[in-house]
């Protein structure tokens, strides 16, 4: 469903990304994970077009991103609206959830479906609330987002990703931001909808949740994807020195942490 | 003292409606030009940018007599005949106009990157997203100053008596010089745009306190 | 459509040495506003964080008099008003007088919300650490306040040096002054008040050059 072939970007004189290969199937869930600054944040950027790659192309369901083949197969530029509209069949949560503080939970949700594709008023709040509902929400749907925790919030910002009907999810440490008691009604929403067969791509540093959900893991660092495969064998793999590294990082401190509450009980 | 207010206060009242219409003529018209340009300067074309920009900078650089004289010299050239009354409020819209383009750019600029991220990742274009997303969150923004510059149009008011409009502070002088007795007068002068730029104040107080919590 | 438009160079250039004299007395005077109001703010500045209503109360009510006043007003009340009070002042010094309250009270202002934005940890640490107020004040709090507020200073010493072209109506030979009387004798009004603006700009270009140079310096200071 993607597909990512010699993706290349730079800040500047910062190389961000090199060389990145890789694939995503229907259904898939594909988690990423690396140290911070490894590009991890602008990979999935660039899987939306937030971010214009310097080289490189990016194939949603068989349609590159960005450009189209005109009759004599050559690449023009999409228009700015195309590329809108490729945007809206992928949905995107983001780490700061990004609600609009301006506008009610109900509209946030609605807005999109309602001004871009012009779907009207009813239908559009009707589908909101179903949505809403399934993350336990459509009681605070009148209410505005600086009224909410940040974990009600991010399954706010879920479900006006969804509302778009996309056929994938992409979500940037969606759970970063957060108390850690709030963690868990987020991945409890993200776990569902993977069962139900999103096709996700998920930037994240919970592993347990990796461990659950994840059909395949990458390991990205300094703008390259390091090692992939399943899961079981990223977590405990013992070859790669830089992966190791980083995994220790949280898994020890997880443990030790856990350790630490357990004897203070 | 008493006598002297009785027989002039009515006649620098006069006075003052004039500089009221003037004020809030010049700041409504301001207002208009600011939120055009405002929006244009961040989301123009580069050329479009520049010459706000510069034109900006030019209007704020220079003292307000010296743009008070070059409008008033310039609209004859232009072939056009008007009172001074126009030509000061067409200066001083032009005036506040720059000041208020800069308020509502750094208001539109101020609102976190994320909430365009958002936008653009639904779908919406560039336009949709401002108008949609962007410029309702930009209106709390820009207002608490403003109203902080409809004060400042109130005061620059008195220096249009120069080329010789007939407002406060030009009645005041005329007062004066008949009276000899400046001091009183001027000073009622004083008290009266304190008044005028206090409420203003409070206004801005008020308006403020109501959009704090929305943001 | 247009009638005389065109911009007679050669008069320009014949004119501006006589804007030099205005310009001088531009720059004097301003700087002599400058000097006054800096200091005049910083003292009302400090009097309105006092605790004691003996200091805050007066510096609340000059400030809150200067600013919602036009300053011409004031030049009209010094230069006209005072002598019936048997104070008289010359032109210029009743220039430096407006241009300082005027400009200090909104100097006062700045220092004001500086002081207040340093002084909520910083105060706490340094009792902590033994200092009585006035001396927290003085070695830590004040040179903190000061390098933060430049930026803003800055852009009044800017509108100070506009606000002195006022003082042509009290005949006070600066640019302004000498802007209008070239346009009387030459009829090329237009001309002669668009390049006044621009020599303004210049010398607002110069002040926040040398503003700058100072933020600059004092940038180690600020946390």
């Amino acid at each position: 469903m993607i597909k990512v072939i010699n993706l290349n970007k730079s800040f500047g004189n910062l190389h961000i990304l090199k060389d990145i290969n890789f694939e995503v199937k229907p259904q898939e869930k594909v988690v990423i994970i690396g140290p911070s600054g490894s590009g991890k944040s602008t990979l999935l950027k660039c899987l939306h077009f937030l971010e214009e790659p310097d080289t490189g192309e990016i194939y949603i369901d068989g349609k590159l991103l960005g450009h189209k083949l005109t009759q004599n197969g050559r690449k023009k530029k999409m228009s700015k609206s195309e590329i809108a509209e490729m945007r809206s069949k992928i949905g995107m949560v983001f780490q700061s959830f990004n609600l609009f503080p301006h506008k009610t939970v109900l509209d946030n949700v609605t807005l999109a479906p309602r001004k871009v594709l012009r779907i009207p008023k009813e239908e559009a709040n009707k589908v909101a609330l179903d949505l809403l509902k399934k993350v336990g929400l459509e009681n605070r749907a009148k209410q505005f987002p600086g009224m909410l925790s940040g974990g009600e919030q991010q399954r706010v910002a879920i479900s006006r990703a969804l509302a778009m009907g996309p056929k994938i999810m992409l979500f940037d440490e969606v759970t970063s931001a957060l108390d850690p008691e709030l963690t868990g009604e987020v991945l409890a929403v993200m776990r569902r909808l993977a069962q139900e067969g999103m096709t996700m791509v998920i930037v994240s540093h919970e592993m347990d949740f990796a461990l659950e959900v994840a059909d395949r893991m990458l390991f990205v660092d300094e703008g390259r994807i390091v090692v992939e495969g399943k899961p079981e064998e990223i977590l405990r793999q013992k070859k790669n020195e830089r992966l190791r590294n980083f995994l220790d990082r949280f898994v020890t401190g997880k443990e030790k942490f856990l350790s630490l509450v357990s004897k203070s009980k | 003292m008493l006598e002297l207010l009785t027989n002039n206060l009515p006649y620098m009242l006069k006075a003052t409606i004039a500089t009221i219409y003037l004020s809030s003529g010049s700041i409504c018209c301001g207002l208009l030009i600011a939120t055009f340009f405002g929006v244009l300067s961040v989301y123009g074309a580069r050329t479009v940018r520049v010459l706000i920009r510069a034109y900006v900078y030019y209007v704020r650089g220079v003292p307000e007599l010296v743009l008070f004289f070059v409008v008033f010299y310039l609209i004859p050239l232009l072939g056009i005949q008007t009172s001074k009354f126009v030509a000061a409020f067409i200066t001083l819209s032009v005036w506040t106009s720059s000041f208020m383009t800069e308020i509502i750019r750094g208001a539109i600029l101020s609102i976190p990157k994320g909430q365009t991220e958002a936008a653009r990742s639904l779908g919406f274009t560039s336009r949709k997203s401002a108008q949609h997303i962007i410029l309702p969150q930009t209106v709390t923004r820009a207002i608490p100053p403003l109203i902080n510059e409809f004060a400042k149009v109130i005061k620059t008011t008195s220096v249009a008596s120069i080329i010789g409009v007939w407002e406060l502070t030009y009645a005041a002088k005329e007062i004066s010089e008949i009276t000899y007795r400046p001091l009183e007068i001027y000073g009622v002068a004083a008290v009266v745009y304190f008044i005028l730029s206090y409420l203003v104040f409070i206004l801005g107080e008020k308006t403020a306190r109501r959009f704090a919590y929305k943001a | 459509m247009v009638s005389e438009y065109y911009f007679d160079y050669r008069l320009i250039i014949r004119v501006l040495p006589l804007f030099i004299t205005g310009l001088k007395m531009t720059v004097i005077l301003s700087a002599c506003g400058i000097l006054v109001a800096l200091p005049l703010g910083l003292f009302v500045g400090l009097g309105r964080v006092s605790k004691y209503r003996f200091f805050n109360l007066p510096a609340s009510i000059f400030m809150q008099s200067m600013r919602n006043t036009p300053s011409l007003i004031k030049v009209y009340l010094v230069y006209f008003g005072l002598p019936y009070l048997g104070i008289s002042f010359s032109a210029f010094i009743c220039g430096v007088i407006v241009l300082s309250i005027h400009t200090g009270s909104f100097m006062a202002e700045i220092f004001r919300a500086s002081i207040e934005s340093v002084s909520i940890r910083q105060m706490e640490a340094s009792r902590a650490l033994g200092f009585g107020d006035w001396h927290a004040m003085r070695f830590i709090i004040l040179p903190q306040a000061i390098a933060r507020a430049i930026p803003a200073l800055g852009n009044e010493i800017v509108q100070l040096i506009k606000n002195s072209s006022i003082l042509a109506v009290i005949s006070v030979e600066e640019l302004t002054y000498s802007a209008i009387g070239v346009a009387e004798q030459t009829g090329a009004t237009y001309e002669v008040f668009t390049v006044i603006g621009f020599i303004y700009l210049f010398v607002n270009l110069i002040a926040s050059l040398i503003i700058e140079f100072f933020e600059r310096k004092l940038r180690v200071v600020t946390v």
